[in-house]
């Protein structure tokens, strides 16, 4: 039983490996989208202590590209339940259709307005923008259809610009 | 066209983490992968059922290690695992083959270290194997040269009989009675079968009665009921040919639990059906009515009472044209609730032979451990 595992080499110890080089890349990426040091510190024990399981069960090639896939899906997951307690908030979203937006957005202030907007928002614009995304692996991050995401964007971007016009009448956030 | 959100475009940077954190994190992963793994992931089942060491198992001392694997390997259908251990001196120190499912373990002799093969007359442990035909068994082992020491008999206990191997081990061959596992506290009940046309005939006439018998440790029993042989309550799991009203001994421990507890209802009628036109093989002659609401609950009375008195119920069946296909079950002597948790549990039924034009008696043990058919 153990001789059988032993001849099959353990992709964990590639995972340890790869840890000094990986660590900072999974930080700074979980860092720059959601901010907080505390929280990007957990996500990113998350993304370690799942990539442990995932390439035993798979047998992916453990590369900082791929933590980093499974840090976006940690950060996808985070999001996903902050947007369950905000599920009254989303009742009251309404459709919106999009009409052009010709600006050239100051960028400190367009992540600050992203920082306001409600998770799910959030995580769709951060993977759209931050990350450069197509539009099929935002919604293949988010789990859901293609459609769906478009869809999300939409509002995402109107509810952005809402708040980003408000920001530059007001003079940014309060 | 340019998106003006594409100013958020960020590409991942490195930032290094709190050393701390770091260190931490390094630690948790190193405990994961180098640790033990969980998993069940590609483990045969196969392997964990052998290799699973039993909480006992017999470890034998014989003259000829090889050839005792040889005997029970062909007499008891054993299957070595893996290879004798040779000692330098040639004896085998070790040696392992499965028999029923169970491990044993044996070796030579080595006398300098007190361990020896039994002597004639001298055995002090004996091994039981359950097997499905004893019979055979016993017979292929004698054949292979085994001492009969007891010819294959039917007991209360079961069908059996006991051999000595070559190695002088002693080996009780049985396959158990149905029922074996009925202890007080549990409710076990008997139904008829039959595939006969006269099942109208017989189970149209049943009627309960309930006794109590001493338990066999002769313990005084006050019941205003007449008392029965021990022996005619055991009769479980006999074969009865069913032409005249027949008395079949019943064991019913858990109603009286059942009593105690006051899920019986007052007054206990259950409504049999029979079917005269029973054709198929596991067609159930009988129908219990209304047993469930005569007493509420009963299934759910579990074993735990351990009454001195083991309880025994009788039935008996008579001849009654009148109530010919549905008739009411009524107990007879006194407690007629007593007979309601056999009516109830009736319904989990179990065996009709084929051709068979007997009524058979089934023994279940309502502690859920399945059934055992007589």
């Amino acid at each position: 039983m153990s001789g059988q595992q032993g001849v099959r080499p353990d992709p964990g110890f590639d995972l340890l490996a790869l840890y000094d080089t990986a660590l900072p890349e999974v930080y700074g990426y979980l860092l720059a989208r959601c901010g907080r040091r505390s929280l990007a510190e957990d996500l990113t024990a998350e993304t370690f202590l799942a990539a442990v399981s995932a390439c035993r069960s798979g047998s992916p090639r453990v590369t900082v590209a791929w933590l980093v896939g499974i840090a976006r899906h940690k950060l996808a997951d985070h999001w996903r339940a902050l947007e369950v307690q905000d599920r009254t908030l989303r009742a009251l979203e309404h459709d919106e259709a999009e009409d052009p937006w010709e600006a050239e957005l100051d960028a400190l202030l367009a992540r600050e307005t992203l920082d306001a907007q409600i998770p799910q928002h959030r995580a769709a614009l951060t993977l759209r923008y931050l990350d450069g995304l197509p539009v099929a692996d935002v919604a293949r991050a988010m789990d859901r259809s293609v459609r769906a995401t478009e869809a999300l964007l939409v509002r995402a971007r109107s509810a952005f610009r809402r708040t980003y016009t408000a920001y530059t009448r007001e003079g940014g956030p309060a | 066209m340019t998106d003006p959100l594409d100013v958020l475009r960020d590409p991942p940077r490195p930032v290094d983490p709190d050393p701390g954190f770091a260190a931490a994190l390094r630690e948790r992963l190193e405990r994961l992968v180098l640790g033990p793994r969980d998993e069940t992931e590609e483990t045969p089942m196969s392997v964990t059922a052998d290799t699973a060491p039993a909480p006992l198992t017999p470890y034998l001392a014989v003259p000829d290690a090889a050839a005792a694997l040889e005997f029970y390997a062909a007499a008891f259908g054993g299957t070595p695992r893996g290879e004798p251990i040779t000692m330098p001196d040639g004896r085998i120190g070790h040696a392992e083959i499965i028999v029923g499912g169970s491990l044993v373990m044996l070796a030579d002799e080595f006398p300098e270290m007190g361990l020896r093969a039994p002597a004639a007359g001298a055995v002090s442990v004996s091994l039981h194997l359950e097997v499905a035909d004893p019979d055979a068994v016993v017979d292929r082992a004698v054949g292979l040269g085994a001492t009969l020491e007891r010819a294959v008999t039917e007991s209360p206990h079961g069908r059996g009989g006991v051999v000595l191997d070559p190695a002088g081990h002693r080996w009780m061959v049985s396959r158990s009675a149905p029922g074996a596992g009925v202890r007080p506290g549990d409710l076990a009940y008997a139904s008829l079968w039959t595939r006969d046309p006269a099942a109208a005939a017989l189970l149209g006439e049943v009627e309960v009665a309930v006794h109590r018998v001493p338990h066999a440790d002769g313990h005084p029993e006050e019941a205003v009921h007449p008392r029965v042989p021990l022996g005619h309550a055991h009769r479980r799991g006999v074969l009865a040919e069913v032409r005249e009203p027949q008395r079949l001994g019943l064991h019913d421990e858990l109603a009286d639990e059942a009593l105690a507890l006051r899920r019986v209802a007052e007054q206990a009628r259950a409504g049999v059906r029979v079917q005269p036109d029973v054709d198929e093989p596991g067609q159930r002659p009988v129908r219990r009515e209304h047993a469930e609401a005569a007493v509420a609950g009963v299934d759910e009375v579990h074993g735990g009472l351990h009454d001195p008195l083991e309880r025994g119920l009788q039935l008996e069946a008579r001849r009654d044209g009148e109530h010919g296909v549905e008739q009411a079950l009524d107990a007879v002597a006194g407690q007629p609730d007593l007979a309601q948790p056999l009516l109830d549990l009736a319904e989990q039924l179990v065996q009709a032979q084929a051709g068979e034009h007997r009524a058979r008696s089934v023994v279940l043990s309502h502690a859920g451990h399945g059934d055992t058919a007589g």
